[in-house]
């Protein structure tokens, strides 16, 4: 089977034939990445059609990307990214959840890297329940109507435990005020 | 973006690694994407039959056309010379970039040209010519300044989230009104290397672009090489020995002389951006559309709540 960078470089060769190689080797993927972001809204023609664009901006962009690119991660990116911007213009982007600058009291000084340290400490030191409800909520974009439909829980439950997921985010982050 | 979708996507970019694939006409979106490249469906031979089980495809001579053998040469003659001229352009150049490759700071005036009249050579940093290569529209010189900016580029890749800083700039997330737009950013030992696109702008017009750069604390980088070409400008920018490259840092774009456009004067700000340094494989997109992030929500009527909930 052959390789990212070597269906890469057929790319750049405009061989059409790796295109359709890619296509039936990250369609499923892609399509589930579209689908995972647009959530109940998510038709099969716009899955169809957002997924043919991740694929054409393959084909456009191939001599930009790096040879060691990983094809797949970057079509989901862009599908992902395609899909989001999808529901901004069907006006399917219900407010999330309190936003955490709020409860913030002045810009946490932290290094970028040491803040995606302690999100991931908090987020992944919470129950599994409530792990998943959170990133589905801020990773995955779903609403809490979505999420409790999903996940058979009433919406209330939803919304309590991602206040209490926020809640100890801000206060890993506060704690840990870190100077530059 | 919220500021906690913003902290959750940077902190879980394996989240989309994590997506089970599902079923999907695949006909379907290959036809739609050859379509939309304005592409024909490549046919299979006919009579083709599989083979049964255990059985081995039987081999099937197949008589090369003379034209495509030529097309092939032609093809390889192609990448022979663009060869050639990367090699050529690599010993001319490589004793210029020994110093940037250690790691040692760009010592002002010590490899660069003096630039056209019209650009200001009183930079961030002070009296600091630059070169300003005409470099032209084909193939091979632009081949060339891009495998000159792999060499100067580290091995540690991170990807930089580029916003806009200021509103009235702002279009869209990372393209101004003036159609300037950064596409790459690369990082080097010594600071990083920009790709700055200029839409509807003449070569002329780009080169009365002026590109400053602060970190955090206005400290600023120096620029140790900028080459203009139609449409784009790529400038790599540097600090030097002992200061550091982390942290985030503010792009300012300032058009000096020339005839002022309708609206503008002279030294006005053309375009802002924000650049914010990630721990991640760079994904160098030509568009903000394939960027890692949404652009910043500027619209209104996406609100936060206010007080607790739930």
């Amino acid at each position: 089977m052959q390789g990212d960078y070597e269906i890469l470089v057929r790319l750049r060769n405009r061989e059409q034939a790796a295109l359709e190689m890619v296509v039936r080797r990250y369609a499923g993927y892609v399509a589930a990445v579209i689908q995972k972001t647009l959530g109940p809204l998510g038709r099969a023609q716009d899955v169809e059609e957002l997924s043919s664009d991740a694929f054409v901006a393959l084909w456009e962009n191939a001599e930009k990307l790096r040879d060691n690119s990983d094809l797949k991660y970057w079509l989901a990116v862009v599908a992902r990214n395609a899909a989001l911007k999808l529901r901004k213009k069907l006006r399917y982007e219900a407010p999330l959840e309190e936003n955490l600058i709020y409860d913030m009291p002045e810009e946490i000084p932290l290094e970028k890297e040491e803040k995606c340290a302690l999100v991931r400490q908090a987020i992944d030191g919470m129950e599994s329940v409530d792990r998943e409800i959170f990133l589905r909520h801020y990773f995955w974009r779903q609403t809490v109507t979505q999420i409790s439909g999903e996940m058979g829980k009433n919406q209330s439950a939803i919304k309590s435990r991602l206040a209490r997921g926020r809640e100890k985010l801000r206060k890993i982050l506060v704690r840990e005020d870190l100077t530059l | 973006m919220s500021e906690i979708d913003k902290l959750v996507n940077r902190a879980y970019p394996d989240e989309l690694r994590k997506v089970t694939p599902i079923a999907v006409d695949e006909d379907a979106i290959l036809g739609r994407t050859l379509e939309k490249l304005g592409l024909e469906k490549e046919t299979q031979p006919s009579g083709e039959k599989r083979p049964r089980h255990g059985e081995r495809r039987p081999v099937k001579l197949v008589e090369v056309p003379l034209e495509r053998e030529k097309g092939g040469w032609i093809k390889w003659t192609g990448w022979a010379v663009a060869a050639c001229v990367a090699v050529v352009c690599a010993v001319t150049w490589w004793p210029k970039l020994d110093g940037p490759r250690l790691g040692a700071p760009v010592a002002p005036g010590a490899y660069f040209e003096e630039i056209g009249e019209n650009i200001d050579n009183s930079l961030a940093g002070g009296e600091t010519p630059y070169a300003a290569p005409r470099a032209g529209g084909d193939q091979d010189s632009r081949a060339a300044i891009e495998k000159t900016i792999e060499i100067i580029a580290g091995v540690k890749e991170v990807s930089l989230h580029v916003a806009a800083l200021a509103a009235d700039q702002v279009e869209t997330g990372l393209k101004t009104r003036n159609g300037i737009m950064v596409t790459q950013v690369y990082p080097t030992k010594t600071g990083f290397t920009l790709y700055v696109s200029f839409q509807d702008h003449t070569l002329e017009e780009i080169e009365l672009h002026h590109f400053e750069v602060y970190d955090e604390n206005g400290a600023s980088y120096f620029i140790a090489k900028r080459s203009n070409m139609e449409g784009q400008v790529i400038i790599e920018f540097s600090r030097g020995a002992g200061e550091s490259t982390q942290g985030s840092a503010i792009l300012w774009v300032n058009k000096m002389g020339g005839e002022a456009a309708e609206g503008e004067t002279n030294g006005a700000t053309a375009a802002a951006f924000h650049l914010y340094p990630e721990d991640r494989m760079a994904l160098p997109f030509a568009d903000e559309e394939y960027a890692l992030y949404t652009p910043e929500d500027t619209d209104s009527s996406h609100t936060p709540n206010v007080g607790g909930q739930g």
